[in-house]
């Protein structure tokens, strides 16, 4: 019915030339200026990418020469492939998958059940706990890494994953409060008539929370496993306090990649001359990035959604 | 009857402490005990030696320190202060002028919502420290535009520090936003297109009802944004602040105590941040255009009122009956 009015509202609009006509072009040129901004602030967004693309396949050559801008004379795959060794790219990419998912699974389950309690149950001290699951957002890592530090080094732990697991299980991993704001936010829209129902026939809790609340929450789950995932992927301050150089992902390789680059490549023989220059330096950020990238083009959708959906059942 | 509501309640209760419990003792272990430790040890000198740890309490020395001698930290704390009051506002006007174009009829809608998220996704302290060092966070030639060098020039030094700071950062600050348009954009689309209506009707221009309609709706989620979005700048691996602290930490010169006192000073100036972001645009009780809350509030009130009402005459009328006998 609307969507008629609307359209008989145009025909009427053409039906007057002159005043329609002015009209029309302020919007159309309103709807240009729009476009355009929007163009460039994305090209804005991407500029940092898309400059790494074009000079990852540079060779020294094209780096030097002022008159190549974005796409390199000659493509030189040769830097990935020092990239990659560098880098010690499979191994390190399986480890930097482990360090990232499993705690990103425990953290996700424990802060379900949290935010299922708190959105589920009533009773007394709720809002406290609330309050502190808020509150410990704005908490910086920097006051409680020192008295962790010592923990996990007294209990043993300290150098391997283990310091990364523990806290994730007890609901205190990386930036769980916000995880367990949006499981109270999904698990919210749970009616409550629903698990009652479930109970009335007999299903125990457990039931009711894995038949009825999970494949409403769903969503929740997914984009708290992924941005979970990529959180602890892209972590390097605490990652090389607790793991020391036990445990190298790939972001924290990048850190010190020349060095490695000068002590593998331009040692070796028969590579002399081989500099850690930009273009493998970001041929070696861009490998870093490219799971990260796949994960993204694979996900988007739950991305995109899950934080609007936590958006619109918020505040 | 009655005995099984209360164990109704009192089972309530038992599940939901149930399934907060491991989050309220790890909260206590890794969170809670921590602070308190981190505050004794800033009173502390904490050495690591081969034996272990020797602490020895030492007072005040430690703040006393972290302010009058030493010689960089204070001025790295100016640092981060101006340049998070410089970049916050940013960030969040950035992200709402993105939302508000995002929320209209716009082709391509989704393709820029993916476009403006993806840095979420990638990034990280090592690889915007790479960026940086290549100058790739900032377009080409922007430090060397002749307009901003004048404008740099005639400011006071600190303060042209600071902006050519945010120059050279200046993709890495929008980079930060991709959260907090999403964010603002579902507030945008929850509004009640209705209230628009009305104050159309009202007269109001578009630009009144940006002001008038718009933004009050989506006061609360600005908040919720400008929380997220101090607490992610201060918390980057790249902060200066945060670095200092950790490398203090095994500085034998300086050790865990003076990297406590550290920690702690850097908390409270946090909070301080946040308290003033809070005081000039913090939640607040305001006058919606056409709230429906308040008039939702309001129509529940009548209700309650009306069944009262009923209740009283119910009474009343019973009471008069048994009189009457």
């Amino acid at each position: 019915m609307k969507k008629n009015m609307d359209g008989m509202k145009d025909k009427l609009r053409q039906a007057v030339p002159g005043k329609v006509n002015k009209q029309n072009a302020v919007h159309l040129l309103f709807k240009v200026l729009i476009y355009l901004f929007l163009i460039v602030t994305g090209f804005v967004f991407l500029y940092p990418l898309l400059k790494m693309l074009s000079m990852s396949l540079m060779s020294s050559e094209d780096l030097t020469n002022p008159l190549v801008v974005w796409i390199p004379y000659q493509v030189s795959w040769e830097n990935f492939s020092r990239a990659v060794l560098v880098l010690g790219y499979l191994e390190t990419l399986w480890t930097t998958i482990y360090v990232s998912v499993l705690p990103a699974l425990l953290q996700t389950l424990v802060c379900a059940v949290t935010g299922y309690g708190l959105a589920h149950f009533r009773f007394k001290g709720k809002n406290v706990i609330f309050g502190l699951v808020l509150a410990t957002f704005i908490i910086p890592t920097q006051i409680t890494m020192i008295p962790q530090f010592l923990m996990y080094r007294d209990l043993g732990i300290l150098y391997s994953l283990k310091s990364y697991l523990l806290p994730a299980v007890m609901g205190q991993g990386m930036k769980s409060s916000i995880f367990v704001l949006i499981f109270f936010l999904f698990f919210r829209q749970v009616p409550v008539s629903l698990t009652e129902a479930a109970e009335v026939d007999g299903a125990k809790q457990i039931v009711v929370f894995f038949r009825v609340a999970v494949p409403i929450a769903m969503p929740g789950f997914l984009i708290s496993f992924l941005l979970s995932t990529v959180w602890y992927w892209n972590e390097t301050y605490l990652a090389s306090l607790y793991f020391g150089s036990n445990i190298k992902t790939l972001p924290m390789k990048l850190e010190n990649f020349v060095d490695t680059f000068n002590k593998m490549i331009s040692a070796s023989e028969g590579q002399a001359g081989a500099t850690a220059n930009e273009s493998v330096q970001m041929a070696g950020t861009l490998l870093i990035i490219l799971p990260l990238l796949a994960l993204f083009f694979v996900a988007q959708k739950h991305f995109i959604e899950g934080i609007e959906k936590t958006g619109i059942t918020g505040e | 009857m009655k005995t099984k509501r209360i164990t109704k309640t009192t089972r309530d209760a038992m599940r939901g402490w149930l399934c907060c419990l491991p989050w309220l003792a790890g909260f206590a272990i890794f969170t809670l005990y921590p602070i308190y430790s981190t505050f004794k040890m800033s009173f502390e000198s904490v050495v690591i030696s081969a034996e272990g740890l020797v602490r020895s309490s030492v007072g005040w020395d430690n703040y006393r320190r972290v302010f009058l001698a030493d010689v960089t930290f204070p001025g790295i704390l100016i640092d981060y202060v101006g340049s998070i009051i410089l970049e916050v506002p940013i960030v969040i006007v950035f992200s709402l002028i993105i939302a508000l174009i995002l929320s209209k009829d716009i082709k391509g809608k989704g393709f820029f919502r993916t476009l403006f998220f993806l840095p979420v996704i990638i990034i990280s302290g090592p690889i915007i420290q790479k960026f940086m060092d290549m100058g790739l966070m900032t377009i080409q030639g922007a430090q060397s535009n002749p307009v901003l060098l004048n404008i740099l020039e005639v400011l006071p030094e600190s303060v042209s520090g600071l902006l050519l700071k945010l120059v050279n950062s200046f993709v890495m600050i929008l980079w930060f936003s991709g959260v907090q348009i999403l964010l603002l954009l579902s507030a945008l689309q929850k509004i009640d297109g209705s209230m628009y209506e009305a104050a159309r009707i009202d007269g109001a221009s578009s630009w009144e009802c940006f002001w008038k309609v718009t933004l009050p709706n989506v006061r609360n989620m600005i908040v919720i944004c400008l929380i997220y979005t101090i607490v992610t700048i201060s918390t980057f691996d790249t902060n200066t602040v945060i670095t200092t602290i950790q490398t203090n930490m095994f500085q034998t010169s300086r050790g865990m105590g003076y990297a406590s006192a550290q920690a702690w000073v850097y908390f409270v100036v946090l909070l301080l941040v946040i308290g003033l972001f809070m005081l000039l645009y913090g939640p607040r009780n305001e006058h919606i255009y056409g709230n429906t809350k308040l008039a939702k509030l309001e129509l529940k009130r009548a209700k309650k009122l009306k069944k009262q009402q009923e209740k009283d005459l119910k009474r009343l009328y019973r009471e008069s009956r048994r009189y009457r006998e």
